[in-house]
């Protein structure tokens, strides 16, 4: 790894691995939010649906 | 017009009697100043470096430690809504509530800051000054602080909430009552400083109110 | 504006819309993000700055959103005021945390660049004093949020907060210049330093359009999922009076 090795990696790959995780955060919290809200929403109306 | 007086003396009492007001005020920026050179240690050339800028910083908790209850005691015992529903517009109601709040704990903060700032050793021919910033930046602190006093409004932990939200909107009035005596301090020219604590001021007066009185409207509504 | 009005009163529309931007704009900013890292790592060192020059790739984006995010929730704050729309205020509450983030990015990459440049990871400087205070701003958002229960009366009092920091931030940007103006030590950012080089500015432009555009995806996809819990929770009350 030629990245590893340069001068001031130490405080190169930090900011970049710190970027990578909190992209990740973003990204897997917002789908979260999506994913389980719609879900909530679509078992909510099926059970409204069927007891009708 | 009498409606205003009588509006002003109610919340002048209100602020000055109920919870203690200035006593409470006074003693929280006593408090304060005193753990200083506590922590700092008490050399006097180091404490003398800070402590104009200690004794405004002081003085900006302490005005938002009183703020806390401005609205949420009207607002618990119904008072709000008889204010709403005066024929006062609720904007004027909550500029005179933040002014009766600077009379009755912001002046004797004022009064106190600059025994605080010389008994932490800054110069003497600076109290003019520190007493002249810490009224005028008592209005800034009172007319933003209300703004967050008045968000807080039936939030869980409000008091917390409204050191949250306002601490970060003293900025520019801490930066520019600091820079003034720091300026002062060092001999140089205050008056930028001054001037530009004072528009602030103004802006705050100009725009806090109507502010606070959206967030109240919201809160009753 | 006047078509911000009627696409906001209609969530059918946005949702239709939503539900192809928002992956579409996660490959654009895919694709782009994998360009800019390309270009990035293949750029030759800086004669001044060497390897560090890498760490900008990634903090100016991230500085330029986290101000992008707060003006996105400053224009929604004031449509959910002004026309009440709840989609406003699905879109207000969505971008804070967005923005958040991208604050906290831009204040620890710039403190990663800082320490090797500077000698030190942290310096009252003007504009990274501005960026910390937009960060409690952020904070302040949220909270105020997260502590009311009524939903209606939280997003009212978030968008009238949004719409005083939105005041304030150009004064504490400014007060903050002006503080580091009496403190001369700090003139770390020179103004009308040498032009960049294209090796440099272009790798830095399609970072910046690659986090532009994984905003937009991921805001409409918070949108998405505000308007989901929204109409759950409005679910869960009918199935409740039932």
């Amino acid at each position: 790894m030629s990245m590893l090795d340069v001068k001031y990696a130490e405080f190169i790959v930090p900011a970049f691995v710190i970027t990578g995780l909190v992209f990740a955060g973003m990204i897997g919290f917002s789908l979260n939010l999506s994913r389980r809200w719609k879900a909530r929403f679509e078992a909510l109306s099926r059970a409204g649906a069927d007891e009708e | 017009m009498s409606r205003l007086w009588s509006l002003l003396g109610r919340e002048t009492a209100l602020a000055w009697g109920r919870g203690g007001g200035p006593l409470v005020a006074v003693g929280f920026y006593a408090g304060v100043a005193t753990l200083l050179p506590l922590a700092i240690g008490p050399e006097p050339q180091r404490l003398a470096a800070i402590a104009p800028g200690a004794a405004w910083v002081a003085l900006a908790l302490a005005s938002l430690l009183s703020l806390e209850r401005l609205f949420e005691r009207d607002y618990e015992d119904g008072a709000l809504d008889l204010l709403s529903l005066s024929p006062l517009p609720l904007e004027l109601t909550c500029f005179i509530k933040c002014l009766g709040q600077w009379l009755a704990t912001g002046a004797p903060l004022a009064l106190a800051a600059p025994i605080a700032a010389i008994a932490l050793g800054a110069p003497p021919s600076l109290a003019p000054l520190i007493l002249a910033c810490a009224l005028l930046g008592g209005i800034a602190f009172a007319f933003t602080g209300g703004i967050g006093a008045a968000l807080s409004l039936g939030a869980r932990r409000g008091g917390l909430l409204t050191a949250v939200i306002v601490l970060p909107l003293f900025v520019p009035p801490v930066i520019f009552g600091g820079g003034a005596l720091d300026a002062s301090a060092g001999g140089l020219p205050w008056t930028a400083g001054f001037a530009l604590l004072g528009a602030y001021a103004a802006g705050a007066v100009a725009v806090g109110p109507v502010a606070m009185a959206a967030a109240c409207r919201n809160a009753l509504s | 504006m006047t078509w911000a009005p009627a696409f906001l009163s209609n969530p059918e529309r946005f949702m239709a819309f939503s539900r192809w931007a928002a992956p579409m704009f996660g490959v654009i900013a895919a694709l782009l993000g994998a360009a800019g890292l390309y270009f990035g790592f293949t750029a030759p060192e800086d004669y001044q700055q060497g390897q560090t020059v890498r760490i900008m790739f990634i903090h100016v984006p991230a500085a330029q959103m986290s101000m992008f995010a707060y003006a996105c929730l400053g224009v929604a704050s004031f449509l959910s005021l002004i026309f009440r729309h709840t989609l406003a205020d699905c879109a207000a509450q969505a971008a804070a945390p967005l923005g958040a983030a991208f604050t906290f990015l831009a204040l620890v990459t710039g403190s990663l660049w800082g320490r090797p440049m500077w000698g030190t990871w942290w310096v009252w400087d003007g504009r990274l004093t501005s960026v910390l205070v937009l960060f409690l701003l952020y904070i302040a958002y949220m909270a105020l949020r997260a502590s009311m229960d009524d939903e209606v009366k939280a997003a009212r009092a978030g968008a009238i907060l949004a719409l005083v920091g939105s005041i304030n931030l150009p004064i504490i940007h400014y007060s903050v210049e002006w503080w580091n103006s009496l403190h001369q030590g700090s003139s770390i950012f020179r103004e009308g330093g040498p032009a960049m080089p294209p090796v440099f500015w272009i790798p830095l432009l399609l970072m910046a359009l690659a986090y532009m555009s994984a905003f937009g995806s991921l805001w409409l996809v918070r949108i998405r999922g505000e308007v989901w819990r929204r109409r759950a929770e409005a679910a869960a009350l009918r199935a409740a009076r039932r």
